[in-house]
């Protein structure tokens, strides 16, 4: 009986491993099979003069710039697909498609994602013809889609970092402006906790890349490539300072530990025991939508700083359009891309109804951008991103891991707040964590 | 009728009602929410307590999905619909043949058959989709309805069932005395065989219609469109775009639209649940 049962699993055994190796070799033959090639020029041909571009992504109203472009394009014509958000298995079905050969020119990606796609090569150099574009966009974000010194695509939009209170509740806390700096934000917390424990000044969430945020702006960079090498720092001096003087204010139990996003932390700036919040652009509307109470009552002012005399910001955020690798029509790829990062027409349109803050340089006097919003209290709050967006720290770099390295660094977040590690041990852990996944996927890192 | 055996409440018996109810409360508390959640407006999402009814919204939540985004929510309701019922039937079908056979027939390879559908159960149904991804863009099926039709049809665990059941349930006599009877193959296993096997049929419609109702992998990698979507993909492309820019969609629909797409399943459960409780027990009076 024994002996039947070993010889029954170790048939099962044997059977799984031929339906997984059947699977991949399936996998292989669908990437140097004919139909690999044809299906990229099917998806992208040209009949009559008229180049047809394929673009997958989730964002509303990316549709509606490409019917713009449509119209005015006549010899390029894009049909938008719109596909799962990136994270929800948008960016695996881009790799894949990439993968099968028939993945379409053109895709939304994040700037955090674009280096794990060039490390898969997913992407098309498109340098030769995105050079000219370079000019009307800020320095750094040109950077988050050049890797390596090849670019892969345009900026579409950016994330400067803000700070986002209460300004009734401050000045009943006796802060009569916000703190500019990071020094006046630990002391403006402490004043706080001093009048009411069960109130604090901000929230430290679970957001890894809210965090990255705060890395960003202190110059403390994660990643960086040197030659054919990656470089992970995310244990350096620079990290060590942002981690230390978070981990400060958490010691002295000065700021909540509501999770980013959770409808507790929503709760709690309802009703008045979470006064301010350090995030996106994106996230004034989301608090907007999400804490009705206390309307009019909120204010935006810049991200607190580390220099007053230097101020230099963080950015949450942005994505490119992105080309895909097997595009045939690269240049027509980037045109479109161009065009639509670009062109006010289609700014506008993105920033009404995508919500998007533009990373053209040109996008940031949009007019839709200088309305008065009335729950910041009648506020322009986006002159205040628009006069951060030329501070914004220029060096930062993202990972080919940030899908493994981002949820470390959500759970170790999360830990932090609790009290189960310190965030300076903690990004010592997702350091080793992330050098560990690079050689995994065999790609060579240095300085592990 | 009273005199059947029973345990005196020793203390055993109350450890395992409080598992009972330690689990029930683990399992019910987040069906709980949903539903109150779903009576709720945005704003009062964010305030008072969540396990507790506040302004009575459900109708108008309701209202505003199947509005949002000129009422799509339909949709992908009747493409889910289109999936699961036929991705099950079908594959119903296929297990009640192929367990069928399986269990009544003798022939070179069953075994090897058998424990291939076997392995096939082991494997999970989300390390198939790139794979079949990547085949099934070969002969240009991706982003059609058959993408996540086809797979959908087949379920080794339904023949692994269907195997089982047929070989305890169906007497061979009673195939023999339709054979010498002049009865066809097939004649036997329509009229015979499918009725004997119906309570696991259901079983396994059952689990195959959850199964489908509730994948997400597999459309998200196949479909790039809006209008080919089922209700999973499409909520979480709902609250993708949750709070930013004009075109958000609120917590409140967000989540109503969760409530709805569970109602599908709580119905077919309650509905074929007496057919296949009787089914099951239905042996054991013989």
């Amino acid at each position: 009986m024994k002996a039947r049962t070993h010889s029954l699993t170790a048939a099962i055994a044997v059977l799984t491993a031929a339906t997984v190796l059947s699977g991949c070799s399936s996998s292989g033959s669908g990437g140097s099979s004919s139909f690999g090639g044809s299906g990229s020029t099917a998806s992208s041909g040209s009949a009559g003069g008229v180049v047809k571009l394929d673009f997958w992504g989730w964002a509303p109203g990316y549709d509606q710039s490409v019917a713009l472009f449509n119209k005015t394009h006549p010899n390029i014509q894009v049909s938008f697909d719109k596909t799962a958000s990136g994270s929800k298995g948008g960016y695996t079905k881009m790799l894949t498609a990439a993968k099968a050969g028939n993945a379409p020119c053109l895709g939304q990606v994040g700037y955090e994602t674009l280096p794990s796609f060039a490390a898969a090569g997913a992407l098309e150099d498109v340098s030769k013809y995105a050079g000219a574009a370079k000019s009307q966009f800020a320095d750094w974000t040109w950077k988050q889609v050049t890797i390596g010194g090849q670019t892969y695509g345009i900026p579409v939009d950016t994330a400067p970092m803000a700070l986002m209170y209460r300004k009734d509740l401050f000045a009943k806390y006796g802060i009569t402006t916000a703190p500019v700096t990071w020094d006046e934000y630990a002391a403006d917390a402490a004043k706080v906790h001093a009048a009411d424990p069960t109130v604090y000044l901000g929230d430290l969430g679970n957001d890894a890349y809210n965090y990255a945020g705060l890395a960003w702006q202190a110059g403390a960079g994660w990643f960086g490539t040197a030659g054919d090498q990656w470089q992970v720092s995310m244990a350096s001096a620079a990290n060590q300072k942002v981690a230390g003087f978070w981990q400060g204010l958490l010691d002295k139990k000065l700021v909540k530990t509501d999770p980013s996003y959770d409808p507790s932390l929503y709760s709690d700036m309802a009703s008045g025991k979470v006064l301010s919040d350090v995030n996106a652009v994106w996230d004034a509307p989301i608090i907007a939508s999400s804490v009705k109470d206390g309307a009019g009552q909120w204010a935006v002012a810049p991200m607190p700083v580390w220099d007053a005399a230097n101020p230099v910001y963080g950015n949450d955020g942005g994505s490119a359009t992105a080309v895909l690798k097997g595009c045939g029509h690269a240049k027509e790829a980037t045109e479109f891309a161009t065009w639509m990062s670009t062109d006010p027409d289609s700014l506008s349109n993105l920033i009404k109804v995508t919500g998007i803050y533009p990373a053209a340089t040109s996008g940031l006097s949009n007019p839709v951008l200088s309305a008065a919003d009335p729950f910041y209290g009648g506020q322009s709050i986006f002159d205040v991103f628009k006069a951060e967006s030329a501070h914004i720290s220029t060096d930062w770099q993202w990972g080919p891991t940030m899908t493994q390295t981002s949820t470390d660094l959500g759970d170790g977040l999360g830990q932090a707040g609790t009290g189960g590690t310190t965030l300076p041990n903690m990004l010592s852990t997702v350091q080793t964590k992330t050098v560990a996944g690079m050689k995994q996927q065999g790609l060579s890192v240095s300085g592990g | 009728m009273s005199a059947a055996p029973r345990q005196s409440a020793g203390p055993a018996r109350w450890l395992v009602l409080g598992v009972l109810l330690v689990a029930s409360v683990y399992f019910l508390a987040p069906v709980w929410w949903l539903l109150v959640s779903s009576t709720k407006t945005n704003a009062d999402l964010f305030s008072g307590n969540g396990f507790w009814f506040a302004r009575f919204a459900l109708f108008d939540n309701v209202q505003q999905v199947f509005a949002q985004q000129g009422g799509i929510y339909w949709q992908w309701l009747a493409n889910s619909a289109l999936y699961a019922v036929g991705g099950a039937a079908v594959s119903t079908l296929i297990a009640a043949l192929a367990g069928y056979t399986l269990a009544k027939y003798r022939f070179r390879g069953r075994e090897l058959t058998f424990n291939s559908v076997l392995a096939a159960v082991l494997v999970p149904q989300p390390l198939l989709a790139v794979p079949l991804y990547l085949m099934f863009s070969q002969i240009h099926l991706v982003n059609t309805y058959w993408a996540v039709l086809l797979p959908s049809m087949v379920s080794p665990f339904g023949v692994y069932l269907a195997r089982i059941y047929a070989g305890a349930s169906v007497p061979d006599e009673v195939i023999e005395a339709g054979r010498i009877d002049g009865a066809g193959e097939f004649r036997i296993f329509a009229t015979i065989a499918l009725r004997v096997m119906s309570p696991a049929l259901v079983t396994i419609f059952l689990f195959q219609f959850v199964a489908i109702w509730t994948n997400y992998l597999l459309p998200v990698l196949m479909l790039a469109n809006d209008h080919l979507q089922p209700v999973t993909v499409g909520i979480v492309g709902w609250q993708a775009q949750r709070g930013i820019g004009p075109s958000a969609v609120p917590f409140n629909i967000v989540i109503t639209a969760a409530a709805i797409s569970a109602i599908p399943l709580v119905v077919l459960f309650l509905s074929l649940q007496r057919f296949w409780r009787s089914g099951l027990t239905a042996g054991s009076t013989k």
